[in-house]
């Protein structure tokens, strides 16, 4: 369809803001995911991360409206999509995990019913025929005993194996992406990792791109081909994953990155950013993480630029662009040095 | 000697905790410690054993971290403790006196002694009273001091915590999760408690708000020699703040060592498995050699042997068959695994 050049997800300057007036939720943001890549959306609560999925997929709830930038999915314009068009985005296109997966499965359906509802009412497939293929999904995701869990209700399900269930779901329809939003944050540690696990391994073989949208830099780096870090409501950093991890330019990832790992610093004490960033979206002027950065407060002499104009995001390197003047290229001495 | 039973040599040889510890009084001494709530159903009532005989020292000054999934008891051994609800069986001990036994007005006027810091500060804080009115609270509840001293104690504890006597004024819908928590351990201290118990403090935080709390925390405990339960589900937490380290699971310790000890060599299958799932970031993604897709057991229906055979990959035909003991592997180690020995393998240093 397009050739492979072109993104399959592409947003450009997407800007969602509250259809009473105030200050945008998501602010001129673009990212692009390319076929059969990971890319992790990575920020703290607030910034905007899961606003941007719910964007993408036209799920934005009552009360916020896209007022600019384009969505192009597949070489289509999401913006634009209605009725039968956005019912095959969604699902055929692309699939979504959550957080809360019990809350996503219907209490009154048994589990077979409902991972077949993609083969049933998506591609009018035979009940016989698609319970059987629920079946194979179902022990492709590693459910035990898949027979017996298919006639389960949900409530009867651990949260591990209902995003398991949730995952056969998505899967079912054969997206092209796959937004998984928190997906492991609900569970428990040891089966968050056993889940990640096996979409890793359902990715690699199914070769779908997923956007992985979590405040968990551990979960990224372990997952991730490539990194964007939000911030109240923008990208601040973008690149690839190893090289984000090893090399952050933005003080925001390098303290995220120190605060994420709990290992103490020289001093035997935890790295903290100071402050809060919970009205940072508010700051007219000036870069929005500058109230808590330790550049400026250092550096004198970025002071006036950190205070009084907003950093574009711009290129710092292989397929690696920043938002921020200690890292633009006439003020890579200060950069080193922060 | 001659004449001692096999099996009283046999544990001399591997002693275990609960033996070790049953002459060994500390400051908080938890033993046998149980909780069973009743689950009622048309076939009538079974029991969960939610906490099912926990021993556990913890010297005055110390924290000991538990760590465990969920459902594992850490959060019932919290509310047990706090005498927040009923033990089913057991004792707890603090500084010498009996800390189950009082009830009533002897509870209350005790309650100071052990405060709580809950995961949730938004729900830990009435949203209709001002930051100062919920601090205050409490010191009048217990009479402590008159309205005007309470107040300057108040204004004083919110130095303490890093917030400016500004927030005394305040709704908490007018501050953040960081800062409501601070307000809740600020308001937990101000009783002068003996023994604070910190149920995932920071949890509902944020990765940049986490660090604030875990420093204060720190910072408290050094400047006013805090004794302390550190219950989280986050390794990483508990490795940073804790001195010893008790691991949870299906409501057993499985293994209790001091920190760094618990970290070079591991020794129950399942501390190893959390390690692994908590250090993702060094271990890569593949989890198969420490967890098989095993299901956690139903608290409903505990298997007579070992409660982690379903998820094991060293299980061994005898762990189905009876439980083992919490048994000493060195000095301050302590596993609850038959087989500890055969598998036990090197793994991540705590701080690299």
């Amino acid at each position: 369809m397009n050739d492979a050049s072109e993104p399959l997800l592409s947003v450009e300057n997407l800007t969602v803001a509250p259809a009473a007036g105030g200050a945008p939720i998501i602010d001129g943001l673009s990212l692009s995911v390319r076929k059969g890549e990971v890319l992790a959306l990575v920020g703290e609560s607030g910034s905007g991360k899961s606003m941007t999925a719910l964007s993408i997929t036209r799920l934005l709830p009552r009360g916020l409206r896209v007022t600019g930038g384009a969505v192009r999915f597949d070489g289509q314009d999401v913006l634009a999509m209605e009725g039968a068009a956005l019912n095959r985005l969604r699902g055929a296109g692309i699939g979504m995990l959550f957080q809360q997966p019990q809350a996503m499965l219907d209490p009154t359906a048994r589990v077979r019913a409902q991972v077949a509802e993609p083969l049933t009412i998506g591609r009018g497939m035979p009940r016989k025929a698609a319970f059987a293929r629920v079946i194979d999904l179902m022990r492709s995701v590693r459910i035990p005993a898949p027979e017996a869990r298919a006639m389960a209700y949900s409530f009867e399900l651990s949260g591990g194996m209902a995003q398991r269930v949730m995952m056969a779901t998505a899967l079912a329809a054969e997206p092209q992406l796959l937004i998984a939003d928190e997906p492991t944050t609900a569970l428990d540690v040891t089966v968050q990792a056993q889940i990640l696990q096996l979409l890793k391994a359902e990715q690699a073989r199914r070769q779908f791109a997923i956007l992985l949208i979590t405040h968990d830099l551990t979960v990224v780096q372990a997952f991730a081909d490539r990194i964007a870090v939000m911030y109240a409501g923008r990208i601040v950093e973008e690149g690839p994953a190893p090289e984000i991890m090893a090399n952050p330019r933005h003080p925001y990832t390098r303290a995220l990155i120190r605060c994420s790992l709990l290992e103490p610093e020289a001093d035997g004490r935890l790295l903290a950013i100071p402050g809060s960033g919970a009205r940072a979206r508010e700051i007219a002027r000036g870069c929005r993480f500058a109230p808590r950065c330790a550049v400026p407060a250092r550096d004198a002499a970025l002071h006036p630029a950190c205070a009084g104009q907003e950093p574009d995001l711009l290129g710092c390197g292989d397929d690696h662009a920043v938002r921020c003047h200690a890292c633009a290229p006439h003020m890579s001495q200060s950069a080193s040095a922060a | 000697m001659m004449n001692a039973p096999i099996h009283a040599i046999a544990r001399r040889a591997t002693p275990e905790y609960e033996d070790l510890m049953r002459n060994e009084a500390a400051f908080l001494s938890v033993d046998g410690l149980s909780k069973h709530y009743t689950f009622r159903s048309f076939r009538g009532t079974r029991p969960i054993k939610s906490l099912d005989g926990v021993t556990l020292r913890v010297a005055k000054g110390e924290i000991l971290g538990i760590v465990g999934e969920s459902g594992c008891g850490k959060s019932t051994l919290a509310k047990v403790i706090t005498r927040l609800t009923p033990a089913t069986a057991g004792r707890v001990m603090l500084d010498g006196r009996d800390w189950l036994a009082p009830k009533g007005e002897a509870l209350r006027r005790r309650r100071p002694e052990v405060q709580l810091v809950f995961q949730d500060p938004y729900g830990a804080l009435d949203p209709r009273m001002t930051i100062g009115a919920s601090m205050m609270a409490p010191l009048a509840a217990h009479g402590m001091g008159e309205a005007r001293a309470r107040r300057d104690r108040v204004l004083a504890m919110l130095e303490e915590v890093g917030l400016d006597a500004a927030f005394f004024d305040r709704l908490p819908s007018q501050c953040s999760g960081g800062q409501l928590q601070r307000v809740v351990i600020g308001r937990a201290l101000l009783l002068e408690p003996r023994l604070l118990v910190c149920d995932e403090p920071t949890s509902a935080l944020d990765a940049s708000m986490r660090t604030q709390i875990l420093n204060l925390l720190m910072d408290l405990r050094e400047k006013r020699g805090l004794t302390m339960l550190m219950i989280s589900h986050d390794l990483r937490v508990v490795r940073h703040m804790s001195d010893r380290i008790a691991v949870m699971y299906a409501g057993k310790v499985v293994e209790v060592a001091p920190r760094d000890r618990l970290f070079d060599a591991p020794a129950h299958p399942y501390t190893r498995a959390l390690i692994a799932s908590a250090l993702l970031e060094r271990g890569g993604i593949d989890l198969s050699r420490h967890l098989r897709d095993g299901e956690v057991p139903s608290p409903l229906d505990m298997p007579e042997g070992c409660r982690f055979a379903t998820r094991c990959p060293h299980v061994q035909p005898d762990c189905a068959q009876l439980e083992p003991g919490l048994k000493q592997t060195e000095a301050a180690h302590f596993v609850r695994c038959r087989h500890w020995d055969s598998h036990a393998a090197p793994t991540i240093p705590p701080h690299a």
